[in-house]
């Protein structure tokens, strides 16, 4: 590098900088760099700029300070106090000028940062500002460069400008009158708040008061795109701190808040009580007490007439703050303001059913929150009068507010010392509500409260309410259905095992019969129904479950194997009572796995057997056919053979299949059963024979609920699996005696084909060809066989499907072979989508084998094929319309949605076609096609067929459902929201016209969906 | 705006209008509520309820309460016939100014969801209000419903008063 003199360095850059006219920022980067790498110092600098400093031109003049501000802006330069000396004077010197005035702000600001800024160089700044700056002569960037020197100095040299005293403050209060920029405003209120703080402002009080308070309340709004972004919000609590920085503003204060809070909106009422909240403790008692009527006056109004909730909540902080400063005011000035605010409240309370009893009531709640020594005084007057009006024999029927209210108090007061004096008599309310058919919810809910609060009672006592509790539940008249489900809640939150287990649990048991109530007993019915449904919710623990179960199964026993009298005995009674008892078990036991309970294993061991037993026992003998002749509760009793496997391990399950394999495929239940009834030796049970009675075919979906939940890696009991598979589809087409029987053994095949395909595919596949062959296509048996073999179709499909196997679409494709044939078309088409359907069989929690993007990859398969045989095939085109309604829309619509504009007019033809199912697809598939944006642009080319169609199926009662109407209209009140208005008006009148006749449609649900979109087509307008 | 009743008494709504039909229903312990077929064919005429329904949510203009929790209409308090239905009301106080803006309110959200064959007839219950003739008749007089609905002030605040009732189920 040369070296080249550093005066003729900097004189150089100077002339540069001058003459250029573009990249000047380089040229400022190149002397900061110069000057902090020490090639020339800044008075080099300042001497190279002489003439330019003093020059008559004003513009060389501005230009001149103007780059020795950058350089100092940009270098962030330290130098030393001799430097910072000459440049302040220099400066403040240049704040005369007119022309020089905003760079030299520009330089000071760097200035007022330096370290080595000097107390007496501040003292000068702040001097020559207070009097060559005039404000209201300057734009606001310029503005805001005083406004920031100032608060800099402040920071650093507040010692300093605090001994400038008066001349300090009356000089700033000049400089930030009139102030309206929210940038500035914003450090004006940090500096102000500072000010009043921390400097003696008593003869300025009004000055300050004025600079401040005239922005009251802030009603800026950021303009769009605001850059700074400066929020209302900001500005607010800026000069919220400054209104409540000093107590000498209260008697100006309170005042305009005042004013405010009568005239405001609600935005400023808000404002204005959130201010109130934060002034009054600053403002002091004294001053506040002056006024203290009408602050209470205004802010009252907002909690007993309330605009909004959120004012409401704002009203009742600003009255927490109001109560805790008259409170530590001076007792004898503040003790008749508190009587009359006391009084006005509890006076309200004498009329409790009104909606300011309850708005009064917060009020108390409130001041008792704001937890002042006025509390108890508050509590020992509003106590008494309520525990008055409860006890007034003429005001009984206000008793439930009066609870209520109650209620609030005590929750307010929480605190045992306050509360302990009143016990007594809240107890006496207790007892006095439950009794009461009309106060027992309130009553509940106070006694809630109570108990929420530690040490208020004791465990006796609370044990003597669960009693009344249960009794109270276990009343047979009792019809109050939320009342019971609150006490079902109550207690099975309550923290008192005890008593749950000592009182509630053997009062419960002792409300179920031995013997099914008549079918007609309507009351004991109910009152079983509601115990049956209590129990699971109160016996979670493992003692109480443990009961649960010895009950419950000991009742179901009984129920349905009675040692005597069996004749006499209504069997559907018998059979729901039991159903009712085993759901119970059941909810309990799901709730159980779901918990991961560890004695699950145990209830695996001990009831498995048993239930087998009973419904094995049943299907055999002669006279207690009624239970495995009942479809519902054999469902529920596989159900739950189903709940423990799913949370067995794969050893156990191995046992328990093949236990189940030799008693339902080989002949011998004792491999399975044990327990009551002695099931006897050498009896026959083959319930996949040819001459298996119904009771015994009945129960396969117990052999199946064995199946379903295994593991991947336990191995069948079976010889050979397609054998076995092909046993299971025929039984189910061929020998079934209803679809629960026959969707049970599809469901097991579908489940061994997902887990086990790989074990022997060839087989297997071989197996499904010939299924093809020998039923599907197979002319010469039934139609219904037929249907039924593609049902059994469908499931082979979906186990292959959810574990991602390519032959899944192959089957489903297979299908379309069948779309001309009619009618076995329809069920042909249908089944297309139908393999895409859930089930409670094939789901992760049986531990099928389901991959990702299954769905995904068999719509991208049929959905092309589809679509192309739909413009080629006449013949076939109801098929596929239906084939494809069907598989839409049962996936999401996220997998088709970029088909939009092909799939549209297909959907709209679907409309047209006279069937209910279709039509029902395809109205499904519009809707879930709604909140899509390719939606909005595709509906206008076809929306006249479409409101055509919908108000076609919406209005006519012969050719469609309750559902789809609902649907069609449901679709209809949609459009207005999708659609801009321009595109709907043409529709408008025939829509409305249309709609009317749906008001009088034969169904009130129908009705009731017409008047929705009625309104929404009413509303919309240009 | 001067308040007329600054401190109504406020009752519970009842959770779902109860249809008397649904109690005849005999009870079983088998769970099969929902598989419930219902009968395609079978007519559900207009009821008490269904009118209490469409009206029950609808906002009281000076309070934020329901016209239910109120008291102000009720199901008993309605009559339906073949082509008729007549609601009657009960203002909050007998110097209630909002009355007639209520029974508008009622008018206009029944006449946007009953079937046009229906003629309806809102009325004040009798003595509950002191200029109780001179509401019933504005209500009931075709000519000055459709004048006051000209009104672009009414309109918006029978609207407001709407909202609630018409957002309930939909």
């Amino acid at each position: 590098m040369d070296e080249e003199n550093p005066q003729v360095k900097s004189l150089r850059l100077v002339q540069t900088w001058m003459a250029a006219t573009s990249k000047k920022d380089q040229i400022v980067g190149d002397i900061v760099t110069a000057v902090s790498s020490a090639q020339f110092s800044l008075l080099d600098l300042v001497k190279s700029l002489g003439g330019y400093l003093t020059s008559e031109d004003d513009d060389l003049r501005t230009k001149g300070v103007g780059l020795l501000s950058s350089v100092l802006h940009q270098g962030d330069l330290i130098t030393n106090r001799q430097t910072v000396h000459a440049l302040t004077l220099f400066y403040c010197g240049k704040l005369d000028d007119t022309e020089t005035i905003v760079p030299a702000l520009d330089g000071l600001v760097a200035l007022s940062r330096q370290p080595n800024l000097s107390t007496e160089d501040a003292i000068a700044v702040i001097r020559a500002i207070f009097m060559y700056v005039k404000m209201k002569a300057l734009v606001q960037a310029v503005r805001y460069h005083v406004f920031s020197i100032v608060d800099m100095l402040l920071t650093r040299h507040r010692k300093a400008l605090q001994g400038m005293g008066a001349e300090f403050i009356s000089g700033y209060i000049s400089l930030a009158d009139g102030e309206k920029d929210p940038r500035n405003l914003l450090v004006a209120f940090a500096i102000a708040r500072v000010l009043l703080i921390e400097f003696d402002i008593s003869h300025y009080v009004e000055n300050f008061f004025n600079i401040t308070f005239c922005y009251f309340p802030i009603s800026f709004r950021p303009p769009p795109g605001d850059p700074y972004g400066i929020t209302a919000e900001d500005l607010k609590s800026r000069l919220r701190d400054c209104l409540g920085a000093h107590p000498s503003f209260g008697p100006l204060a309170i005042p305009l808040f005042l004013e405010k809070l009568t005239a405001g909106s609600p935005v400023t009422k808000r404002d204005t009580l959130e201010s109130l909240t934060v002034c009054l403790p600053v403002y002091g008692g004294g001053c506040i007490l002056e006024h203290g009527r009408s602050i209470w006056n205004l802010l009252k109004i907002e909690v007993l007439q309330p605009t909004d909730p959120s004012t409401e909540a704002a009203a009742l902080d600003a009255i927490k703050s109001f109560i805790r400063v008259i409170s530590s005011a001076d007792a004898d000035q503040a003790t008749p303001l508190r009587d009359v605010i006391y009084g006005e409240c509890v006076q309200k309370l004498r009329e409790p059913e009104k909606s300011q009893a309850k708005a009064s009531m917060k009020l108390l709640c409130t001041m008792i929150a704001a937890k002042t020594s006025s509390s108890e005084d508050i509590v020992s007057k509003a106590f008494p009068l309520l525990f008055k009006l409860f006890n007034d024999p003429t005001e009984t029927t206000n008793r439930p507010p009066v609870i209520l209210l109650l209620c609030r108090l005590t929750h307010a007061c929480h605190d045992v010392t306050i509360l302990l004096p009143f016990k007594d008599e809240l107890m006496g309310v207790l007892s006095t509500g439950f009794e009461s058919l009309t106060c027992r919810q309130q009553t509940l809910a106070l006694l809630q409260v109570m108990l929420s609060i530690q040490g208020l009672l004791t465990t006796e006592e609370i044990g003597y309410f669960i009693r009344t509790l249960t009794e109270t539940f276990l009343q047979p008249s009792e019809t109050n259905d939320e009342f019971n489900d609150r006490i079902v809640t109550f207690l099975s939150t309550v923290n008192e095992t005890r008593h749950l287990s000592e009182t509630t649990l053997p009062l419960l048991f002792s409300a179920l019969p031995d013997r099914p109530p008549e079918r007609d007993a309507a009351i004991e019915h109910r009152l079983i129904k509601r115990v049956l449904a209590a129990l699971p919710a109160l016996s979670t623990t493992r003692e109480n479950f443990e009961t649960l179960y010895i009950r419950l199964t000991t009742k179901f026993e009984i129920v349905s194997f009675p040692v005597s009298g069996n004749h006499l005995v209504d069997h559907e009674t018998s059979s729901a009572y039991g159903f009712a008892l085993l759901k119970a078990l059941s909810t309990s036991l799901e709730a159980k796995v779901a918990g991961n309970h560890v004695d699950i294993p145990k209830y695996e061991e001990l009831l498995l057997p048993r239930l087998y037993n009973w419904f094995i026992y049943s299907a055999i003998s002669t006279d207690h056919q009624f239970l495995a002749a009942e479809p519902r509760i054999v469902l529920l009793a596989a159900e739950m053979v189903s709940i423990l496997l799913r949370a067995s391990n794969p050893q156990r399950q191995k046992a328990q299949i093949d236990s189940v394999y030799s008693a339902f495929f080989q002949g011998d239940p004792h491999a399975i059963a044990f327990g009551f009834p002695r099931i006897p030796t050498g009896v026959r049970f083959a319930p996949f024979s040819d001459s298996a009675s119904d009771a015994e075919k009945n129960l396969v979906p117990l052999a199946a609920a064995c199946f379903y939940p295994l593991h991947p890696e336990v191995q069948l009991p079976v010889d050979e699996i397609h054998s076995f598979i092909k046993l299971l589809l025929n039984w189910g087409v061929y020998h079934a005696a209803n679809e629960c029987q026959a969707q049970s053994a599809w469901g097991v095949g579908s489940s061994i084909v997902n887990k086990h395909i790989d074990d022997s595919p060839t087989a297997i596949l071989v197996e499904l060809k010939e299924f093809w062959r020998t039923n599907i296509c197979n002319k010469d048996i039934g139609y219904e066989q037929r249907r039924a073999s593609i049902r059994a179709w469908t499931w082979i499909g979906k186990g292959l499907l959810r574990r991602n196997h390519p032959q899944a679409s192959q089957l489903s494709a297979q299908l379309m072979d069948l779309f001309e044939e009619t009618p076995i078309n329809r069920e042909a088409a249908l089944a297309i989508g139908d393999t895409l359907l859930t089930d409670l069989v094939l789901t992760k929690s049986n531990h099928a084998v389901v991959k990702m993007l299954h769905v995904q990859k068999y719509v991208n398969t049929m959905l092309p094929l589809m679509l192309s045989n739909l413009d080629t095939s006449q013949s076939a085109q109801i098929s596929y319309l239906a084939a494809l309604s069907s598989l839409i829309q049962s996936v999401p619509c996220a997998i088709y949605i970029h088909r939009a504009s092909e799939l549209m007019p297909f959907l709209v033809c679907c409309l047209g076609v006279p069937d209910i199912d279709i039509r029902t697809n395809s109205i499904n598939t519009l809707s879930a096609m709604s909140g899509e944006q390719v939606t909005s642009e595709i509906l206008p080319q076809h929306i006249s067929a479409l409101i055509d169609s919908m108000l076609n199926i919406g209005l006519n009662p012969l050719e469609s459902s309750t559902h789809l109407r609902i649907a069609a209209l449901q679709y209809l009140g949609l459009l207005p929201s999708l659609l801009s208005y321009s595109v709907l008006h043409p529709h408008k009148a025939r829509v409305l016209r249309g709609l009317a006749k749906s008001l009088d449609d034969i169904k009130r649900s129908v009705r009731r969906k017409g008047v929705n979109t009625r309104i929404q087509w009413v509303r919309c307008s240009g | 705006m001067e308040v007329f009743n600054p401190n109504p008494v406020i009752f519970a709504p009842a959770k779902v209008a109860s249809r008397r039909s649904k109690e005849n229903k005999p009870e079983s312990f088998w769970d099969d509520e929902d598989a419930d077929v219902e009968d395609e064919n079978a007519v559900e005429p207009i009821d008490q309820d269904e009118i209490f329904d469409l009206i029950r949510h609808i906002s009281d203009p000076e309070h934020p309460n329901s016209l239910e929790e109120l008291r102000v209409v009720s199901a008993p308090q309605i009559s339906v016939s073949e082509n008729r239905v007549i609601v009657e009301f009960t203002p909050t106080v007998p110097h209630c100014g909002m009355s007639t803006l209520i029974g508008l309110s009622i008018r206009v959200r029944l006449m946007q969801s009953l079937p046009p064959r229906f003629k309806v007839d809102i009325f004040v219950k009798p003595g509950s209000h002191q200029s109780e003739h001179a509401v019933n008749k504005q209500l009931n007089d075709k000519e000055r419903v459709a004048a006051a609905l000209e009104n672009p002030a009414l309109l918006d605040t029978v609207e407001k008063c709407l909202e609630k009732a018409e957002a309930w189920d939909a």
